[in-house]
């Protein structure tokens, strides 16, 4: 041995995770690893590589999971960059050592074809089995011995949701260094002879005879139906965001007496001055407002992650696609949007796996508009000031049927945008679509937990830093500069000298046509922050000008009065807020990612641009909407 | 006859795609499994007829009616 050769020993392995999409590779990175990265049951849900370390025999494993791919030649963004790592002239720092190949048990030729083509590569490979439960449960015996035999490389099975097998697997990658090279087919190996060959290999390794899976089939002929799949996604939506508004509402009161008592707490504590302000008023009062919504936040997630791991997302596209296709889309794009409803910004890094260039910008660009986790506070908080609860239809209430056109209107919007932007300005041809639907699966309701009490981690981080930052940075705006008779000024007037006071009158007649005051300015410019410093905002102002003690901001926002005697916010100007908060791109987060999923600020300058026309344009028709049916 | 001709429940072989069909994404669809003699079944049609999905290799697969319409088959007798 050369000494030169010596530090290359010590180098850390690389084995990558390869598999179709959907197969099951992040579930088995996950339970390996012990990290949490996203899963659902759908195709394209990783689209960046994820890496992992893994303890073998007292040395470290670098694990990469990678994009699913159906074969080396990648044909969208999220494919070429699994492949562009597994090539021999790999760009990636450093070329895997050896493969992990994922086959999906229940779509065994498929995966098997992958194999053959993997083995052009010529690295040392082994083979993991996943959703093995389905085989058995469907009337097929796979012989995982055989199996091997008929690879040439080591086979484990697993039931990566329920944990089984992953012990197996661990010990098979402790011994990496003696996985196999299998041996290549001819070059190249055409899709047919791929085909064939996984043929030969299941011939030798598979019994019985694979039933079609009549569960999925039956509960398919429901949820696919013409007439009752569209009723039923109606249905299932509907239900959603009433569930937000019924089954939050205990433990927000829950949460908004805490952070009363700690109001209470802090103002007894602290000396009179400007810190007690900040403190109280700006901090507690401030960040509190946007904290009780957390439950509203975690039954969000908690819905739609179940839905996604039961596998109803690639249906909901399924339904949608004639839709998405007279706005000039695909269904992948649906899927993309679908994300969207948690956050524009992981939804946007999902139309990585939208083949076509126009679609994809299309969809970035319209993104947005879907109703992201934010703007849940802020509709909260005023559809419960100004929606009178009661029954519509069955378990719906108007609260629910109200939130839930928040949220149609925000889709519609998108498809309308993004019809115009692929008509006019994004002109391409429709590249094919194809998606898959995979099984139903039944939905692992701890992982499901898991990933809910993660979002709400990463929310109460955001209340934390973000709002907290701003929430302060509000407050001093709205108490400084002091006018110089201070004392003898009401609260109001003082707040009017303000800097923020001054730049809310500044904008009234800007947005006089949305029936907003200086008041309602200040909150919209809080709000391009983050969404939800509106109600951090809204809560400020109101507290100063409201001497209601602790009555909810949802009821000082119904009743509250100006010095003037005038409703602080008439059902018109909520209307119009609403309306706003739809359209407008209030978000330095998602303004980031689209810079960067485009290369630069072109396209985030054009989408702010737009959509803030758009809200404009939206509130002021609300307004008068709402003028019109005598709301104001 | 076409990949878009097949009534819901309906089974055939596959038979070949049209010279019109996009090279770079024809190869795509023989990835996933569409290949000449691969048995196709039209599992069912979403509202307003499109897209369809099949059951190709144990899966279900949907496509689009206009590339549907682009793929050869054989009814199965």
């Amino acid at each position: 041995m050369t000494p030169a050769a010596a530090p290359e020993l010590e180098k850390t392995a690389t084995i990558a995770l390869v598999g179709a999409p959907n197969s099951g590779k992040t579930t088995l990175f996950n339970g390996i690893t012990g990290l949490r990265q996203k899963v659902a049951n759908y195709p394209g849900v990783t689209v960046e590589k994820k890496e992992g370390w893994l303890n073998s025999g007292g040395r470290l494993l670098r694990l990469l999971d990678l994009p699913g791919i159906y074969s080396l030649e990648a044909q969208t963004p999220e494919e070429l960059v699994a492949c562009s790592i597994l090539s021999p002239g790999s760009s990636y720092e450093r070329r895997p050592d050896a493969l992990l190949v994922v086959l999906d048990g229940s779509a065994l030729e498929r995966s098997l074809a992958l194999f053959a083509s993997l083995t052009a590569l010529g690295l040392p490979m082994a083979c993991v089995l996943t959703m093995s439960d389905e085989i058995k449960a469907r009337g097929g015996r796979l012989d995982e011995g055989a199996l091997a035999e008929a690879l040439g490389v080591p086979v484990a099975a697993v039931v990566g949701h329920r944990g089984i097998g992953l012990e197996g697997v661990l010990r098979m990658v402790d011994g990496w260094k003696r996985w196999p090279v299998a041996a290549a087919l001819e070059q190249p190996p055409s899709a047919e002879r791929r085909y064939g060959w996984a043929i030969g290999v299941l011939a030798r390794s598979f019994g019985g005879r694979m039933s079609e899976d009549s569960l999925t089939r039956r509960i398919d002929r429901w949820v696919l139906h013409p007439l009752a799949g569209p009723a039923l996604f109606l249905l299932v939506m509907g239900l959603f965001f009433q569930s937000i508004f019924s089954w939050a509402q205990p433990l927000m009161e829950a949460l908004s007496s805490a952070v009363d008592a700690a109001g209470v707490m802090a103002a007894a504590l602290l000396p009179a001055g400007i810190w007690r302000g900040a403190v109280v008023d700006g901090l507690i009062r401030g960040v509190g407002s946007v904290v009780v919504f957390l439950p509203q936040i975690m039954i969000l997630f908690f819905l739609l992650f179940l839905l996604e791991d039961v596998g109803y997302m690639p249906r909901a596209a399924f339904l949608m696609d004639r839709i998405m296709g007279w706005a000039g889309l695909q269904g992948r794009c649906f899927v993309a949007l679908l994300s969207s409803y948690a956050c524009a910004v992981p939804g946007i890094m999902a139309t990585r796996s939208i083949p076509s260039p126009q679609d994809r910008l299309a969809t970035i660009l319209v993104a947005p508009f879907m109703t992201c986790s934010a703007r849940l506070p802020v509709y909260a908080l005023l559809i419960g000031a100004f929606v009178p609860d009661r029954p519509v239809l069955g378990p719906m209430r108007s609260q629910g049927v109200a939130l839930l056109s928040l949220y149609l209107i925000g889709s519609a919007s998108a498809f309308a945008a993004a019809w115009l932007l692929r008509s006019k300005l994004l002109i391409g041809d429709a590249t094919p679509f194809y998606i898959e639907l995979p099984p139903y699966r039944f939905p692992s309701l701890k992982s499901v937990s898991l990933a809910m009490l993660d979002r709400a981690k990463l929310f109460l981080r955001r209340a934390g830093t973000m709002i907290l930052a701003a929430s302060l940075g509000v407050w001093f705006l709205l108490h400084f500069p002091r006018p110089p008779q201070m004392d003898s000024l009401s609260p109001d007037a003082r707040m009017q000298h303000s800097l923020a006071g001054r730049i809310g009158k500044a904008l009234e007649p800007v947005f006089a046509p949305l029936g907003f005051d200086w008041r309602i300015n200040v909150t919209v410019l809080g709000s391009l922050v983050a969404r939800e410093m509106a109600v951090s905002t809204l809560a400020q102002i109101y507290a100063v000008e409201v001497e209601q003690g602790d009555a909810p901001l949802r009821r000082v926002l119904r009743e509250g009065r100006g010095p003037d005697g005038r409703a602080l916010m008439t059902p018109a100007t909520a209307l119009a807020l609403l309306a706003f908060f739809i359209y407008a791109l209030q978000c330095t987060s998602t303004l980031a990612v689209i810079r960067r999923e485009t290369n630069g600020w072109r396209w985030p300058a054009f989408a702010f641009a737009y959509m803030l026309a758009c809200a404009w344009i939206a509130g002021s028709i609300a307004y008068r909407v709402g003028a019109a049916m005598g709301w104001s | 006859m076409s990949l878009e001709e097949l009534r819901e429940g309906e089974r055939a072989f596959f038979v070949g795609y049209d010279p019109n069909f996009s090279a770079r994404w024809r190869r795509r669809f023989e990835d996933l499994g569409l290949l000449p003699d691969t048995p196709v079944a039209c599992e069912r049609r979403a509202p307003w007829g499109d897209p369809i999905s099949f059951r190709v290799r144990g899966t279900l697969l949907c496509l689009r009616r206009d590339e549907a319409r682009l793929m050869r088959v054989r009814r199965a007798p």
